[in-house]
């Protein structure tokens, strides 16, 4: 079609689904507040086409596995941006307290729980990953983790894989 | 001297016929008595019956109790049966069960089956405490405290944007879109400004994709606000996977420019 407009109005938009752009998310903490933004994220990079994938790591292991991803709490201790005072915060019963009121919050936005994001991740196409040495050191064994992650691998393995991507740090 | 025998023996089987005939009429007619004695009987009954059946069913009991018999074979389950069985048991010899106080209360709580019992308790207390209305809309929203809905939620539609008109409004087929190709006013598009916008994006419609085209269409009439990924997927119940099979890259603006809605916002 030789006057179809938005091709070319497309292409000069930032948001243009480009084929060859991709990126790679490490997750590396387990926090409520310090995972949902690589899950948004990538979800984000999907909904523009960007092609997406995920390396879970360290305390990020506790993201996608199913016995703790129902159960990740907000870290009110040591984050300069809390709203909690240091001394309550260490109180016990408050983290789970913050926490509650936290994802009331996120279901008045109807944000999806971690579980449903993860699953909207893989869905859209995004890999998901495990970290080899992480699994290790938490003994975790791959049955343990949510059906949508893709394998388990080593940082090396997924340098290979995200070749060329655009590497984001959590 | 054969023939005659034959003969003979024809003729008794003839008259071992005939008896057993007469049996027959026999019962045949009294059959006959009983049928003319009970009539009238039978008669009456149904006379003096039909009045009140007739007033049961006006005033419902007959369905109800057709709804009744439906419902009691479940609950005469073998199981259920002996699950009341034992709490009738319990509630014979009330002073052979030991007594609990609060701190035994806090223990038996703990106890999964305590637990259950609770839930149930609880949902015959919803159900007893409905009103006539149905169920009553909650003061404060109880904290779902982490735990995994049983169901996806559908998720709510985002905030209508307040997008100001763009500056450089691009003309074509008749219509004006964003430069971006969103159609400006929902109310132009029609299916033919879809077949073109899917050719020009290069996406072969199908039936499927007629679908969701019109669910989006629909959702938008219904809300006021262009549906995004998410909402679709679980909406129209095509899921996520397949959404993105269908409309590839970027599922909610393809289908947003194809659909003729505004762009969706929000990012999950």
């Amino acid at each position: 079609m030789s006057d179809f407009p938005f091709n070319q109005a497309a292409a000069a938009a930032p948001t243009r689904p480009q084929e060859g752009r991709r990126i790679a998310l490490v997750c590396s903490k387990g926090g409520l507040d310090e995972c949902y933004p690589v899950l948004i994220m990538a979800n984000a990079a999907r909904m523009t086409g960007i092609g997406c994938s995920v390396f879970f790591t360290f305390w990020g292991l506790d993201v996608i596995t199913e016995s703790r991803c129902d159960h990740l709490h907000v870290n009110f201790i040591g984050n300069p941006s809390s709203p909690m005072p240091y001394m309550l915060a260490g109180l016990p019963g408050m983290e789970a307290l913050g926490t509650s009121f936290m994802k009331q919050r996120m279901e008045a936005l109807d944000i999806p729980s971690v579980r449903e994001m993860v699953r909207l991740l893989a869905e859209s196409g995004c890999e998901l990953y495990g970290c080899e040495l992480a699994m290790r050191m938490f003994d975790r064994k791959a049955e343990d983790l949510l059906p949508e992650v893709r394998e388990v691998i080593t940082a090396t393995d997924f340098f290979e894989k995200t070749h060329g991507a655009d590497i984001i740090f959590v | 001297m054969q023939r005659t025998d034959s003969q003979e023996g024809l003729f008794d089987r003839l008259d071992a016929l005939e008896a057993r005939l007469d049996t027959v009429v026999f019962h045949h007619q009294a059959l006959d008595e009983l049928i003319r004695e009970l009539t009238p009987v039978l008669r009456h009954v149904m006379a003096t019956a039909s009045g009140p059946l007739q007033d049961w069913e006006s005033r419902g009991w007959l369905t109800q109790a057709q709804t009744l018999g439906g419902a009691l074979p479940g609950l005469l389950a073998p199981d259920v049966v002996a699950r009341l069985v034992e709490a009738l048991d319990v509630l014979r010899t009330p002073h052979q069960t030991p007594p609990v106080g609060p701190l035994g209360l806090m223990r038996a709580a703990s106890e999964p089956d305590v637990q259950q019992g609770l839930g149930v308790a609880v949902a015959l207390l919803r159900i007893l405490g409905r009103g006539p209305d149905g169920p009553t809309a909650l003061a404060v929203r109880p904290p779902s405290a982490g735990m995994p809905s049983p169901h996806p939620p559908s998720p709510r539609p985002a905030a209508a944007p307040v997008t100001p008109p763009p500056s450089d409004p691009v003309q074509w087929e008749g219509r004006t879109f964003t430069p971006e190709g969103f159609l400006l006013d929902a109310t132009t598009w029609d299916e033919d400004l879809a077949r073109r916008m899917a050719q020009g994006l290069g996406i072969p419609l199908s039936e499927a994709h007629w679908e969701v085209v019109r669910w989006a269409r629909a959702d938008f009439a219904a809300t006021g606000a262009s549906p995004n990924v998410r909402r679709v997927a679980v909406g129209s119940g095509v899921g996520t996977r397949r959404l993105y099979e269908l409309f590839p890259q970027t599922p909610g603006k393809t289908l947003a420019r194809i659909a003729g809605l505004p762009k969706p916002v929000g990012c999950v």
